[in-house]
């Protein structure tokens, strides 16, 4: 929703300052040609068709609606795509503390990739959810899964979070080095720092 | 010629102290504690230095309570609880001695917690 929000507001800025560009050129032009049709507008034909529309034709409520529907989608918009911090100090005391979501996949990636079993590991962090998905190596054994939930449990002992979030884990079957060179997981880092959730992949 | 009239030392004038060197006060009280870390700042892959930590500071409407949001870097693994209570004890603190200030709320956003 953030990323949304981040493209659609300088859309929407721009559009609006294209707008204003227009308006100053037309009301210059409409000074010095006061006769004229316009200059990148043609404001008189459009004066026309507008002037033929009657306030009971259906087109007047349909286009308030079309509009009043967009607005209220906007307003969704900006109020779910509010930061989603983890609180690790709670709120209600003289004293609060927060962190990213990405904060957290890093610290939990980096030490569920530090673990011997663990060739490769991608995580998904919010404030409610982490999700593992590891890898092994070839020797690792069935045990995978739990060694890893025991690593990110460490990791969220120490933080020892206002809100534990629930930890998922899914385990990939082992590969070979050669496969692993060539896997997803090893794609580069992409984390969003105010997005909903974060994901880092190794 | 009449004598001047004698003003009390206190009734001479006034201080006021711009939110900037409240600010400022923060972050530097911020970035002397042990356990939080300076940052490295990157634009586009491309080395810019670093930098401390981050304060807005609001001041109340007493004039000497004030309202801290701080953003910084910890050290990790140091228990947070500890170094964001070492925190608070030093800009109280400082703000308090330097200028007359008291951190009403403080709110502090870990930008990151790495190993130091």
């Amino acid at each position: 929703m953030r990323v949304l929000l981040r493209i659609l507001a300088p859309v929407l800025g721009l559009g609006l300052a294209a707008v204003g560009a227009v308006l100053v050129a037309e009301v210059v032009a409409a000074w010095v040609w006061s006769a004229g049709p316009g200059l990148l507008v043609p404001w008189s034909a459009w004066r026309a068709a507008v002037e033929d529309i009657r306030w009971r034709e259906p087109a007047v409520p349909l286009a308030a609606l079309a509009v009043a529907v967009l607005g209220l989608l906007l307003v969704l918009l900006g109020l779910l795509a509010r930061r989603n911090d983890i609180v690790l100090i709670g709120r209600g005391v003289d004293t609060t503390v927060t962190t990213s979501p990405r904060v957290l996949a890093r610290l939990v990636g980096r030490r569920v990739r530090a673990a011997d079993a663990v060739a490769a590991a991608s995580i998904t962090a919010t404030a409610r959810k982490v999700h593992v998905r590891a890898q092994g190596r070839d020797r690792a054994g069935p045990g995978l899964r739990e060694t890893v939930h025991v690593e990110v449990d460490g990791v969220l002992d120490e933080l020892s979070l206002a809100r534990r979030p629930r930890v998922t884990v899914t385990v990939q079957e082992s590969r070979t080095v050669s496969e692993l060179a060539s896997s997803p997981f090893n794609t580069a880092a992409s984390a969003n720092a105010g997005d909903e959730r974060s994901e880092e992949f190794t | 010629m009449s004598a001047p009239t004698a003003v009390d030392p206190a009734e001479r004038g006034r201080l006021d102290i711009h939110p900037t060197v409240l600010r400022k006060i923060v972050e530097y009280t911020a970035d002397r504690t042990p356990g939080t870390l300076r940052r490295a700042r990157t634009v586009a892959g491309v080395d810019l230095g670093s930098s401390g930590a981050t304060a807005k500071v609001t001041v109340g409407g007493d004039g000497t309570a004030v309202d801290v949001r701080l953003e910084l870097s910890l050290r990790y693994p140091d228990p947070v609880r500890a170094t964001v209570a070492a925190v608070r004890a030093r800009v109280a603190e400082e703000l308090e001695r330097l200028a007359g200030r008291h951190v009403r709320t403080l709110s502090i956003t870990v930008s990151d917690l790495r190993p130091g």
